[in-house]
């Protein structure tokens, strides 16, 4: 009796507040897997994840019903690759945590520590319909960036979903000038580096990962080990359809390389090698200028091609000047194009999972997050409108399950000076 | 104050400058010496020159506004303008207009406090506002700028039309640049600058049909043949493809 008593308790201890269920109701549904958005659907959460979404899904009993008639039910937006939470603001140096040019380190530079969950760009996004990242560092004296991570936008310290969930390199213009000043260089660089982590796997005893002339470091050996095994994906981010090429090549000589591509301008001109690799796309949604050699044929029609040759697209957050939830603009283009003779976009279902699961997919998480299929984490944000329209804001955010405060910095400034008054004092002692 | 005390430096040099070359226009005598960057500030000064200013903070606008009028110039716009919503009292009592972006924020400390209502609240203090399109993506969507910043409106419970909104893209710019008699609007008797959309052009799915400019139709999504390609794309990946 003692016993099962202490289960008990040990089991709600386990789930505070995650035992509510939820169940938002007769809403429009996107469910972020590609399929069409349906009418009427119900979502059911519990534990902080998914347990159904459709339409006909029964509202179990002593649930939370939040009824969301004429509004929208949709699957959070995922933000690939970004800098949430490594930054407060990009220019103030010291504030930013994305990349390090003094460091002797590379490849094992992990992100994951210096996670901001209070940095106001979070709650920002957060309100406006951005629930998870992959944040990814900046490559600097090296082609390796470092280790990325999965990281949820909750109101709640706990914002590391996977720490060191990928690795980010360079391997075009910026990768050249990285390594020193030219591609050889930058995949002398590469081939070495994997060259010397293999000498560590041999002999660890007997690497020189410690001494002062030493090329690579023993934290980016170990590191890049899992690279080399597949258990590290790696994120290269490239542009001219040679780069990627030369990118799905490495498979020969590193045949258990887990590649992810991002930016890809050029990928419409070389789709059907990339689909037959496997190698999931987090493309630049509306790059269409020839901004630099490694971009000359840019085209907006360039995830709809990837797309229609069989790449598994997702739209990254480059760009997006406004902030990460920009990425529905980005994504909404993608719709529009597609009434435009000699465009390519992608359909509505492609699009909005462009910018929910594909990312998850495109690192093998699209089980764990991205979409609101039955088991994935309960990352909802209900919409007054189609997500994708631009007239359309966010009423409520779940993320795991959680119901998120609706207000930001930016609604406090907003607040601050919505109705201006002249009053007896200056507006720093309006407190709200 | 460093950047102050320069610019009120170089204000006081043109005002000399100006007293000089206006009385010698006047009077005759030996004509003064010719300074190209100081024939420029007299302009400013003689209203002939309009000054599109850059600026992100609301207190610095405020100091600008202030050396504009201790040496008798205005300034026509402050661009980028992110904290122009803290200041659109003084902004519309000394006719500044703000041209900013619908949303961007954060990307360095003077765009920190950004917010998507910036333009609706300017706009409802009667602040001469409109769109910023200083960036070579952002300008081709200018249309879903504005209506970002109607949602934004809308959602603050801040009251703005359709047809005003389309003046923050329109004529708003052309009269801060001085060609609003010009351009800017679909008033007989102006440059005949006309686009034909596949739909609401607030929605995020329409596209531009065809584009007239001055008359000439520049550009037709139906027909090939009025997609131009530049010097710069011709024989190069992706030349001749739809951008």
């Amino acid at each position: 009796m003692k016993r099962a008593l202490l289960l008990l308790a040990a089991t709600m201890l386990a789930t505070p507040a995650m035992g509510q269920i939820i169940a938002i109701t007769n809403g429009t549904l996107a469910l972020g897997d590609g399929s069409a958005p349906v009418e009427g659907g119900t979502v059911v959460i519990s534990g902080g994840r998914i347990v159904a979404a459709g339409r006909g899904v029964a509202v179990p009993a002593g649930a939370q019903v939040v009824d969301a008639a004429g509004r929208w039910i949709a699957a959070g937006m995922v933000s690939a690759p970004t800098d949430l939470g490594l930054v407060d603001a990009d220019g103030v140096r010291e504030s930013n945590d994305t990349g390090a040019r003094e460091t002797p380190f590379n490849a094992a530079l992990d992100v994951s520590v210096a996670v901001n969950p209070n940095s106001v760009k979070i709650a920002n996004e957060r309100i406006l319909g951005v629930t998870r990242a992959l944040i990814a560092p900046t490559a600097r004296n090296s082609i390796f960036a470092g280790q990325g991570a999965v990281i949820d936008l909750g109101a709640d310290p706990d914002a590391v979903t996977r720490p060191r969930a990928f690795q980010f390199a360079e391997l075009g213009e910026d990768g050249g000038s990285n390594a020193g000043g030219s591609r050889p260089a930058a995949y002398a660089m590469l081939r070495d580096a994997f060259a010397q982590a293999q000498d560590y796997r041999r002999n660890p005893a007997g690497f020189d990962g410690r001494g002062k002339d030493s090329l690579l470091k023993r934290a980016d050996a170990a590191v890049l080990l899992k690279v080399l095994d597949g258990e590290q994906p790696l994120v290269v981010h490239v542009e001219r359809a040679s780069d990627i090429r030369t990118v799905l090549g490495l498979t020969k000589d590193y045949p258990k390389l887990k590649l992810v591509l991002v930016g890809a301008a050029e990928g419409w001109m070389v789709a059907r090698e990339i689909a037959a690799a496997r190698v999931p796309v987090i493309a630049s949604a509306l790059a269409d200028l020839p901004a630099s050699f490694e971009q000359l044929a840019a085209t907006e029609s360039n995830a709809g091609r990837m797309r229609a040759a069989g790449v598994t697209v997702a739209l990254a957050s480059i760009g997006a000047s406004g902030g990460d939830h920009v990425l529905r603009q980005f994504a909404g283009n993608l719709v529009g194009i597609t009434k435009v003779p000699g465009h390519t976009g992608l359909d509505w279902g492609q699009a909005f999972a462009a910018i929910t699961s594909g990312p998850a997919e495109a690192l093998g998480m699209g089980s764990e997050f991205g979409s609101l299929r039955p088991g994935r984490r309960a990352d909802v944000v209900l919409w007054d409108g189609d997500p994708l329209e631009l007239s359309s804001q966010p009423v409520a955010v779940w993320i795991d399950g959680q119901p998120q405060p609706m207000r930001s910095r930016q609604t406090d400034l907003r607040d601050r000076y919505l109705m201006p008054t002249e009053g007896a004092l200056p507006k720093a002692y309006e407190r709200r | 104050m460093g950047n102050v005390a320069v610019d009120r430096q170089t204000w006081a040099k043109a005002s000399a400058y100006k007293r000089k070359w206006d009385k010698y226009e006047k009077d005759g005598g030996d004509m003064p010496d010719r300074d190209i960057a100081m024939d420029t500030l007299r302009g400013v000064l003689s209203g002939e020159i309009l000054v599109q200013n850059h600026c992100y903070r609301a207190d610095e606008m405020a100091i600008v506004l202030d050396m504009a009028q201790e040496f008798g110039y205005k300034v026509t716009a402050f661009h980028h303008a992110v904290e122009a919503y803290k200041i659109a009292d003084l902004l519309k009592a000394r006719g500044t207009c703000a041209a900013v972006w619908a949303d961007w924020y954060g990307f360095k400390m003077e765009s920190y406090d950004g917010i998507g209502e910036n333009l609706a609240i300017l706009n409802r203090a009667g602040t001469c506002a409109f769109i910023h399109s200083d960036d070579a993506n952002g300008i081709q969507r200018l249309n879903q700028e504005v209506a970002k910043v109607l949602s934004s409106a809308r959602h603050a419970g801040i009251p703005v039309s359709e047809e005003a909104a389309w003046k923050w893209l329109s004529l708003g710019p052309a009269m801060a640049l001085g060609i609003g008699d010009k351009t800017g609007s679909l008033r007989a008797g102006k440059m005949a600058d006309v686009v034909l959309w596949n739909g609401n052009p607030y929605s995020v799915y329409t596209r531009p049909e065809k584009v007239w400019v001055d008359g000439a139709l520049l550009y037709d999504a139906n027909d090939p043949k009025r997609r131009p390609v530049s010097d710069f794309e011709l024989g190069q990946p992706g030349s001749g493809d739809v951008k």
